[in-house]
């Protein structure tokens, strides 16, 4: 007996265990450290941006807006290109930085990190960055673009999306002249507008009240306040509480026949094409946790979002 | 002719207690009971044998004096002489039992209570009086909106118990309903989505009966307030005797058993509809092409029911407050406090305002 009710008693604790485990192990996930960056990830993209910046003889500096180290650009497209750029930049206060390259995908967001904390640390491209690698590797062509600083926020993991669906194509179809100054305009476009995430930038008391909707914080109480009077006045009274049940003879009561006859079926079909991440797809990251936003090997934290092409 | 309430023993006016369930007499205790043996008394020679209707004992003094005046037609207001005192009474016709105003002695009008006017059932008040009260005064107190002066003691003392007259009927029901309903799923192939929808032609029919539905056959109580009394536990339920409305009031009935159906057959009807749409079940949708319910009536009781009322004027205004007699459920609409609800109204509105601003400071 004595036995039962132990073994009883361990067979509840261990349900327990396994039940919270099963929830907080995925909430621990939720709330894990954001760089999901392998350390040995940034020495592989840091010799990636030294081999590429040694093969072409560039080097990372404060007036260089784009570096094409696989080639894809004119020498007209490059210096037009570049000067477009310049102009975004003073129009959104940013700094925005374009990389050509081609290397393995895998590495995307290491190098982009590795390059935006190169040129963050040595004064090359103010905190506010705006950044963006084009890939062409045969195996796996794509883009990756993060933000950091204000663009962290203003250009956040879903306005990425939003203009990698603008450039996409422009790459697709081996425009990436195009394609780098409409991604130059709309990340100096979103520089400009109103915080998407707004607590990204100024999570203060006065700016978190400047916020706050008041009108309706002063409107829905009274709302609140009408609901629960007319509550309060319906209820006092007394109603009607005797119903067919309460005088039903159940024994002398029922259903005398009961008909379910099946007479057709009918189909119709709607047109839903499923979300596959291939070419044209979504950032193959899938959602902000993986492969969007992360945390630099220098601490900063940014937005991101890739697609392939 | 008036039925008096007379004890045995000492001659005093005897009532119906609802504690005991018993005539108790106002003047020495004796109590008696009704249907009952009875009780055993310390004076062995009062030998009292239980109230059969077909065997009155001698030493019972029930005094049925004939009516020595009748001034009025029947349906007018009568005038009748109190056994006890002798004084003359005067009373609007409904009233089958009262209290004399000048002694006390409780009363009941006899051939209000005979023939086709006879209660074939009634429900003894479960509730005493100072219960009644007590209630009254708790229901009162606990309103949320209800003013702090508004059931005084010198009001609560008007409380009266009424047996209100009820026709109460066994219905049957026939119901039935044709409908057409649906069940429907969706499932993807591919990049499709596929809704499948299925058809069922539903008949149902049902033979239901209804025990005892109650319709209030009294003109003077709003016919809403004693569907909001409902319901009675027919348990209790006893065959008629005068001795129950011994010190309580009495109505006969003012609306008779064809009068009153119409309202039963309607909501009887409805029951059948009710039951006939609970037994569709399954499915996504039900449309109903044929749904009626007939009902018919097999049966009719006339019966009196226990009620205390308490009626006064408030601020100028004229309130009733009425209690079942046996389950003590309460119904009226009290009066509103200006005061109250500008309070609760503060209140909400200042607790509602905090909850707000706290989710908005924190989701923003």
């Amino acid at each position: 007996m004595i036995k039962k009710r132990i073994l009883h008693k361990i067979s509840i604790l261990a349900f327990l265990l396994l039940f919270f485990a099963g929830v907080f192990a995925p909430a621990c996930e939720v709330f894990a450290d954001e760089d999901n960056t392998d350390y040995g990830d940034y020495e592989i993209a840091a010799g990636i941006l030294a081999d590429a910046l040694s093969e072409s003889g560039q080097s990372l500096n404060e007036e260089q807006r784009l570096y094409d180290f696989y080639g894809a650009l004119s020498e007209k497209e490059l210096e037009e290109t570049s000067t477009w750029i310049a102009e975004q930049e003073e129009k959104g206060g940013i700094s925005i930085r374009v990389f050509i390259i081609a290397m393995d995908a895998f590495y995307e967001k290491a190098f982009l990190e590795e390059c935006a904390d190169r040129l963050i640390d040595k004064g090359y491209a103010g905190e506010n960055l705006a950044v963006m690698v084009i890939n062409l590797d045969e195996y796996e062509r794509g883009v990756s673009i993060q933000g950091y600083g204000l663009c962290e926020s203003r250009l956040c993991d879903d306005r990425i999306e939003y203009v990698l669906d603008d450039i996409i194509e422009y790459f697709a179809k081996g425009d990436y002249g195009y394609g780098i100054r409409l991604f130059a305009k709309e990340a100096a476009y979103y520089a400009e507008s109103v915080d998407y995430y707004t607590y990204y930038e100024d999570n203060s008391i006065k700016a978190k009240l400047g916020r706050m909707p008041w009108f309706v914080i002063l409107v829905a109480p009274a709302g609140v306040a009408a609901i629960g009077l007319a509550v309060m006045l319906q209820s006092s009274g007394g109603r009607m509480t005797a119903g067919g049940r309460t005088y039903l003879n159940s024994e002398a009561s029922g259903l005398t026949a009961s008909r379910d006859e099946y007479v057709r079926t009918s189909v119709t079909r709607t047109y839903s094409p499923r979300d596959n991440g291939s070419s044209g797809g979504r950032s193959s990251s899938g959602g902000r946790s993986s492969g969007g936003g992360g945390r630099s090997s220098g601490g900063r934290s940014h937005s991101g979002g890739s697609r392939r092409f | 002719m008036t039925i008096d309430f007379k004890c045995p023993r000492c001659g005093a006016g005897m009532e119906y207690d609802s504690e005991i369930g018993k005539l108790q007499c106002r003047g020495c205790g004796f109590s008696q009971a009704i249907e009952n043996a009875p009780e055993t008394a310390e004076d062995e020679t009062v030998a009292v044998e239980p109230f059969d209707g077909a065997m009155i004992p001698d030493e019972v003094k029930y005094e049925e004096k004939e009516e020595e005046k009748k001034v009025s037609t029947y349906e007018e207001e009568q005038e009748f002489e109190c056994g006890s005192c002798g004084a003359v009474l005067v009373t609007e016709p409904e009233v089958s039992a009262t209290h004399c105003p000048y002694c006390g002695s409780a009363i009941a009008f006899g051939e209000r209570l005979a023939g086709k006017l006879a209660p074939d059932k009634v429900i003894p008040f479960t509730i005493s009086k100072e219960e009644a009260k007590s209630r009254f005064r708790r229901w009162a107190k606990n309103g949320l909106l209800t003013p702090k002066d508004f059931m005084t003691e010198k009001r609560l003392g008007e409380i009266t118990g009424v047996y209100v007259p009820f026709w109460l009927y066994d219905m049957n029901v026939n119901a039935e309903a044709d409908c057409l309903c649906t069940k429907k799923r969706s499932y993807r192939r591919g990049d499709y989505i596929f809704h499948e929808t299925k058809y069922y032609h539903v008949y149902r029919r049902a033979d239901l009966n209804y025990k005892k539905v109650p319709a209030d056959a009294s003109v003077k109580m709003d016919d809403t307030t004693m569907d909001c009394l409902e319901p009675y536990d027919y348990k209790e339920m006893k065959d008629f005797r005068p001795e129950y409305l011994a010190g309580f009031q009495a109505e006969k009935y003012g609306v008779d058993a064809e009068g009153a159906l119409p309202r039963v057959e309607r909501r009887v009807a409805d029951y059948g509809r009710q039951f006939i749409c609970s037994s569709v079940t399954g499915y996504s949708t039900t449309t109903y092409q044929k749904q009626e319910a007939v009902a018919k009536k097999k049966q009719e009781y006339y019966a009196l029911l226990p009620v205390w009322t308490l009626r006064y004027e408030y601020q100028g205004e004229q309130k009733i407050y009425t209690m079942n007699g046996q389950t003590g459920k309460i119904v009226g609409k009290p009066p509103v406090s200006g005061g109250r609800v500008a309070k609760w109204v503060a209140v909400l509105y200042a607790g509602s305002f905090v909850i707000f601003t706290l989710l908005a400071f924190l989701l923003v």
